[in-house]
């Protein structure tokens, strides 16, 4: 009975718990004023972690926000990732202080749980949230600890969001004997040194100014600071640090090596596959276009037990014929093993080119699995890297079903990726592909009637990227709605009009797709006092501009190289000749190159253009200099030709 | 006796009477759906689809049993599937290959859960165990979202792939259920086989009544269901405006009811006659409400006046269970804390702060009726659920409650809920349909008010000067009233005004991507009563576009980049526009100095007849400013649904309205030849 009482004390005194003194130290400080789309700054992001001899680990994140906004309300809320199997939330709790003085407690009842994603079953978060109340001038606190059993000795931490950061601090309290070795990327001239107290070490950065989001910028993980640290056992633990980049791939060697064994029906398989192969390159043809098609069906288990690293067994895939990346790579590898053919497991960071950083070995830095496949000495690619100890690779991503052998996603180009292999495996730079690969050509005849009435074709071969864009639409579309897809398009950029033909033609082996269509537009010229013909020829095309606005740029501008190339040939109504003719336009920048010309002749107005985009990422700095070269290019695809009647 | 009658849209015809008993010890759920269906040569070696061409799947069947039993004490329903799928191409690979199954019911699981793949040689591949996979997708309190998910194994062009899943709940509301008989996919054939409660457990009576469908003659299997078939059903195709799926999609209702619908006038006399009992209960107030709807009211002295008041202060003080205001956890708690067997009562409404609108609504009758108004709940139908007729003798299709005040005019419908717009209108799918006020006496059934498009206005006023550079700039005002206002103001919820104009302004920008948007205001963002409005001031280099001695500009600067409103010339279904509205635009464009027009004519106007139409004019004022002026009206005079077959003509309208809206004119350059 007392036992009881003592309970029902114990939880009245928690139902009433005042907001703790870091919470309200923190409240207290004043934030600077931040641009309007700021709505919350983040006073305090605190998190400490505390590891075990065996690896567990309690981790305890804190958080003050402030809502800064000058009135009204702001949407926000703590959230908390965790893994079902391996780890809890064992408590969530918060504060609001309102700017009246009101203090509310948070607890329970605030918190919901929700799964991440239909496919993934055990990453979950929970969410703490303020709700309404988290207005103008109020303050938000909470306190999470997270227990979690890891096999791994490294973890990251992101010193801040998209929100501004008044003191972002990172604590670790290690077992007797350990060591730590820290880095902090993304923040140049930030010395790693933590301060020490006893086995505690501690991490912190101050002032840390809010990521906008702007268009064509680097993903937020590629600018904001982050903090990645591996821990050093004593030598009598289990866990096992991650020295170098060798280590790394020979640790993932060694979760994935017996995935790939070459049993019976994956050699039956490839010899299918390959019958008809004359030569290496036929067999790897075969069977990458193979494993392309197989389903892709995310379904990660034990996932901080390295279950993320380790594929099902190969012909179980085979079976299936569904997997995620890690399986795709993994078949693909285990079936062009058994024509003789080398290829590894590649790990890589799909979506932020620079995500990887080579100064920190980390099988943390990777979210995607590719393949680095042993290509012919024939074989010639810009894809292809001469590596010192494994020849020349080809690097595959079985995953992306519309990209072909010899291309890889634009974001995939360029970045660091792991290939993994007991001896010769370490960290490389995924070659990058030249614009030319990635380029779009339209060849426009037309006929424009005395009433601006065009009848018009469309005839245009996409390559690489853009032709696997093309090819994803295909796949995902019914013909009825790329169709309408299609002529939806055209009809925001030319009015009204109805689609006569659309024939869509995929030449994957030529990394080539083709699309040609036939339409009536309503009205395309515009007759001006029955004297006055106008003509945008450009508008014919899809528009090349980029749409920059006009204000000031926080980020970089990050664009990718591509090329295109149009010409648009316009019949007009017999009696029509030139009155204004726009000058060519030629343009000349960091950025890339841009041609245009128009000519009247003949009874036709003649238009082409040709863009060159290079892949550079601009600094803040030339803005204003990337906003004139792309409004350029959008004046000339808009510019007006000038026909007079005689 | 089980029955289990087909109803058709006029009348009910009483199909069947077939005895159940036999089968009450046995579980018919045991071998329903209970053994894979042989595969004959053909469906193997099928290659093309027949229902539908271009399309990667197609259904060979799909049968559907669902079946209702106690199990003392409690209430199972069962609801089982096995469909047999043609895979054709990857892309049908794609689409049916992962199942994902999800339930928003507590007491509801996904259970004996196969599946299997057919190779076209006969080769069959049984998907094992741990294909399937669990999802707990939400939990908080009272709301639990959950699933399974699976992907058939070694699925490849050519192949058959086939799968059953039971979806059980436990003493979940029953009454009703909306059977789908049209899929993602085509189906070949489509069987619904139903088995009712027994009739010595209860005397409702389950019906099934289709729609958009003709389903075969219903007929009776050895397991005691009662079935009906449809074939060649294609796959659902949604459009932009298109009527609600209910409207248009097969499907049918199986609902059970005690009550005799043979004669709809009758039914609705005797339900009119019910929801007042039940909501003079739930209508019921304490003290508490009496003094806040006497706060409330103040000094108001019409009956308009008083209406006004307490649907503002409920605006004001309540909050919508289901808007953005409420958390998760907070709708959760509440969820969890409704009284299972009844209504919440005003009272506990009151006291929570949170309410469904259905709530919030009898929480007003109830405060209306305290401050001596004549108010009664009444049941509306939905237009963006199935249309309502009369002749659809159920409440089931009259979905929401609304309240009808008496005004001197007869009875006047308002909405709470909807915030967003001023209190004498209600959200657009309340708009023309039926409402039946309640009566103890003589509920009546009344036509709800369809606002005219003036009550839904976008009125833009633009003041500019164009630079012999080609630079527009000046400020623009804009107002949004009535429907127009409502997603935008929806869209405002929950953001501070920093964060409203911050975003405004990035829309303007994305809109215009050379201009400098600066001086950006808004007004009465929660004010439903005044319009919704924004203010700016925009330079926009290169808006006219300059050639050697001309100028060129679109005058009509609010549709300068607008795109036609149908863009597609082919068309499935029939065209439903939401609510009627009016465009009124003013620019004004003070022109260059050195530049003058050269003979502008303005685009012809358009008579669109009882709908609306469409007038342009051009002007010049004094000086060397440019006029023009633009009104649109469409919906009008309730005229919102056109059939399939007039959509040419609706496109080749909205398409001569693009053209018109984005017509240029030129300015000359003085003494230029």
């Amino acid at each position: 009975m007392t036992g009881l009482v003592m309970l029902l004390a114990l939880a009245a005194f928690a139902a009433d718990e005042p907001m703790p003194g870091w919470a309200r130290q923190a409240a207290s400080t004043k934030p600077p004023e931040y641009p309007l789309t700021v709505s919350v700054a983040v006073l305090l992001q605190e998190e400490q972690i505390s590891i075990e001899n065996d690896g567990k680990r309690v981790m305890r994140e804190r958080g003050v926000l402030k809502c800064v906004a000058r009135n009204g309300k702001c949407g926000a809320a703590a959230v908390r990732s965790y893994n079902s199997r391996s780890g809890k939330i064992r408590d969530f709790r918060g504060w609001l202080l309102q700017a009246s003085g009101k203090e509310t407690r948070l607890g329970k009842e605030s918190v919901s749980d929700h799964g991440y994603s239909e496919n993934i079953t055990e990453e979950r978060y929970k969410r703490l949230d303020p709700g309404d109340a988290f207005g103008a001038g109020a303050v938000f606190a909470y306190e999470v600890t997270e227990e979690e059993k890891s096999v791994f000795t490294q973890t990251v931490y992101p010193f801040q969001g998209r929100a501004p950061v008044l003191v972002s601090r990172f604590v670790a309290s290690l077992p007797a004997g350990w060591e730590v070795r820290g880095l902090i990327l993304n923040a140049p001239g930030k010395p790693a040194e933590p301060a020490v107290s006893g086995s505690s070490y501690t991490w912190e950065m101050r002032d840390l100014p809010p990521i906008e989001r702007e268009p064509a910028s680097p993903s937020s993980w590629e600018i904001a600071p982050r903090l990645v640290l591996t821990f050093f056992p004593t030598a009598s633990q289990n866990l096992r640090p991650l020295k170098d980049w060798a280590a790394v791939s020979r640790w993932i060697e060694e979760l994935t090596a017996a995935r790939s064994e070459v049993t019976p029906a994956i050699q039956a398989k490839a010899t299918q596959l390959t019958a008809n192969a004359k030569n290496d390159w036929e067999k790897i043809q075969a069977i990458t276009s193979f494993v392309q098609k197989t389903k892709y069906v995310s379904v990660q288990m034990n996932l901080t037990r390295a279950g993320g690293y380790v594929p099902n067994k190969a012909d179980q895939v085979l079976t299936r014929n569904y997997g995620d990346c890690k399986d795709k790579a993994n078949l693909t590898k285990a079936l062009l093993k058994a024509v003789g053919v080398e290829a590894y497991l590649a790990a890589i960071y799909s979506g932020a080119r620079h995500y990887v950083r080579p100064e920190w070995p980390s099988p943390h830095q990777f979210n995607h699995m590719i393949v680095a496949i042993r290509a012919p000495e024939s074989y010639q690619s810009p894809l292809v890297l001469e590596h010192a100890a494994m020849g020349k690779i080809l690097f595959f991503d079985p995953t992306d079903p519309y990209t072909p052998l010899g291309g890889l996603d634009e974001d995939e180009q360029g970045s660091h990726a792991l290939v993994i292999h007991e001896s010769r495996g370490g960290l490389v730079q995924v070659p990058l592909l030249p614009a030319a690969a990635n380029r779009v050509e339209t060849q426009a005849t037309a006929e424009l009637r005395p009433d601006g009435t065009l009848k018009a074709r469309l005839a245009t071969s996409y390559y690489g990227q853009a032709a696997s864009s093309m090819r994803s639409m295909q796949g995902r579309l019914t013909a009825e709605e790329m169709r309408k897809l299609v002529e939806s398009s055209l009809t925001q950029r030319l009015g009204g009009l109805t689609l006569e033909t659309h024939e869509p033609a995929d030449r994957a082996a030529a990394d080539q797709f083709d699309q040609n269509v036939a339409f009536s537009a309503r009205q395309f010229g515009q007759m001006l006092q029955q004297q006055l013909l106008l003509v945008r020829p450009g508008t014919l095309l899809p528009a090349n501009g980029r749409g920059f606005p006009a204000k000031e740029r926080k980020l970089p501008v990050k664009l990718q190289a591509e090329v295109r190339r149009d010409s648009v040939t316009i019949a007009v109504p017999a009696g029509f000749s030139a009155d204004e003719v726009p000058d060519a336009v030629k343009l000349e920048s960091p950025y890339g190159t841009y041609a245009a010309q128009w000519r009247v002749a003949g009874g036709k107005v003649e238009f082409s253009q040709s863009l060159e985009l290079r892949d550079v990422t601009a600094p803040v700095g030339e803005y204003g200099k990337v906003r004139e070269f792309f409004d350029r290019i959008a004046g000339a695809e808009s510019a007006p030709v000038v026909l007079v009647k005689k | 006796m089980l029955s289990l009658s087909l109803e058709c849209k006029r009348g009910t015809i009483l199909l069947s009477f077939l005895p159940i008993f036999l089968f009450a010890q046995t579980d018919p759920g045991a071998q329903a759906n209970a053994s894979w269906l042989p595969v004959t040569e053909s469906e193997r070696l099928m290659k093309n689809p027949t229902v539908e061409k271009d399309v990667g799947a197609e259904a060979i069947f799909w049968h559907t049993y669902l079946w209702d039993e106690f199990r003392e004490p409690d209430l199972r329903r069962t609801y089982s599937h096995y469909a047999r799928i043609k895979v054709f191409d990857e892309k049908g690979k794609e689409q049916v290959s992962t199942v994902n199954l999800v339930s928003f019911r507590k007491n509801t699981s996904f259970t004996s859960i196969s599946g299997r793949t057919i190779k076209p040689n006969g080769t069959i591949v049984e998907m094992s165990r741990d294909a399937v996979k669990d999802k707990d997708i939400l939990n908080t309190g009272g709301l639990r979202v959950r699933g399974k998910t699976f992907t058939l194994p070694s699925v490849e062009p050519g192949d058959i792939i086939e799968y059953r899943y039971r979806e059980i709940s436990w003493n979940e509301p029953m009454m009703y259920l909306r059977g789908q008989f049209q899929h993602e996919i085509p189906v070949q054939k489509l069987t619904f086989h139903v088995r009712p409660l027994p009739m010595d457990n209860t005397t409702y009576r389950m019906s099934m009544r289709p729609f958009n469908c003709s389903p075969a003659k219903v007929q009776h299997d050895n397991l005691g269901f009662s079935f009906t078939s449809l074939e060649n059903v294609p796959a659902y195709h949604e459009e932009p405006f298109m009527p609600a799926s209910p409207n248009v999609r097969p499907w049918g209702l199986f609902y059970y009811s005690n009550k005799d619908r043979t004669d709809a006038n009758k039914y609705w006399q005797q339900e009119g006659r019910e929801v007042y009992g039940q909501l003079k209960v739930a209508m019921k107030v304490n003290a508490e409400i009496k003094a806040a709807a006497a706060k409330a009211v103040g000094a108001a002295e019409s009956d308009e006046d008083k209406v006004v008041a307490l649907i503002q202060y409920l605006r004001t003080e309540m909050r919508d269970l289901w808007g953005a205001k409420v958390t998760d956890a907070e709708r959760g708690k509440i969820l969890k804390s409704m009284p299972k067997q009844r209504r919440r009562n005003s009272a506990e409404v009151f006291a929570s702060g949170i309410g469904t609108p259905d709530e919030l609504n009898t929480l007003f009758a109830a405060m209306a009726t305290s401050v001596g108004l004549d108010a009664r709940p009444a049941l509306v139908g939905n237009r963006d659920d199935l249309y309502f007729h009369e002749s659809l003798a159920d409440s089931y299709f009259l979905s929401n409650i609304d309240m009808a005040v008496k005004t001197k005019d007869g009875w006047r419908l308002y909405d709470v809920s909807t915030r967003e717009l001023p209190p004498h209108m209600v959200g657009w799918r309340e708009e023309g349909t039926m409402a039946l006020v309640s009566d103890p006496k003589t509920p009546q059934f009344i036509q709800s008010f369809t606002s005219p498009a003036s009550a839904s206005l976008s009125k833009r006023v633009g003041k500019f000067k164009l630079s012999a550079e080609g630079t527009l700039e000046g400020d623009v005002h804009l107002y949004y009233s009535g429907h127009r206002a409502v997603d935008r103001r929806r869209g405002l919820e929950g953001k501070s005004s920093d964060k409203q104009i911050a975003d405004y302004t990035d829309d303007v920008q994305r809109l215009h991507p050379g201009g400098e948007v600066s001086e950006v205001k808004m007004e009465n963002t929660d004010d439903p009563l005044k319009p919704l409005a924004y203010h700016y001031h925009i330079k926009l280099p290169n808006y006219a576009q300059r050639t050697g001695k001309r100028l060129f500009f679109r005058p009509l600067f609010f549709q300068s980049k607008a795109t036609p409103l149908f863009p597609n010339s082919e068309r499935r279904h029939d065209i439903h526009i939401p609510y009627g509205w009016k465009e009124q635009d003013e620019v004004t464009i003070e022109m260059p100095e050195d530049y003058e027009l050269e003979n502008p004519q303005a685009p012809s106007g358009l008579e669109m007849g009882k709908p609306g139409g469409y007038r342009v004019q051009f002007g010049l004022l004094a000086g060397r400013e440019f006029h023009a002026q633009r009104e649109l009206v469409f919906g009008d005079n309730g005229m919102l649904l056109f059939k399939r077959s007039a959509y040419p003509q609706l496109k080749r309208v909205f398409d001569e309205v693009h053209k018109n809206d984005t017509s240029t004119l030129a300015l000359r350059q003085k003494g230029s030849k």
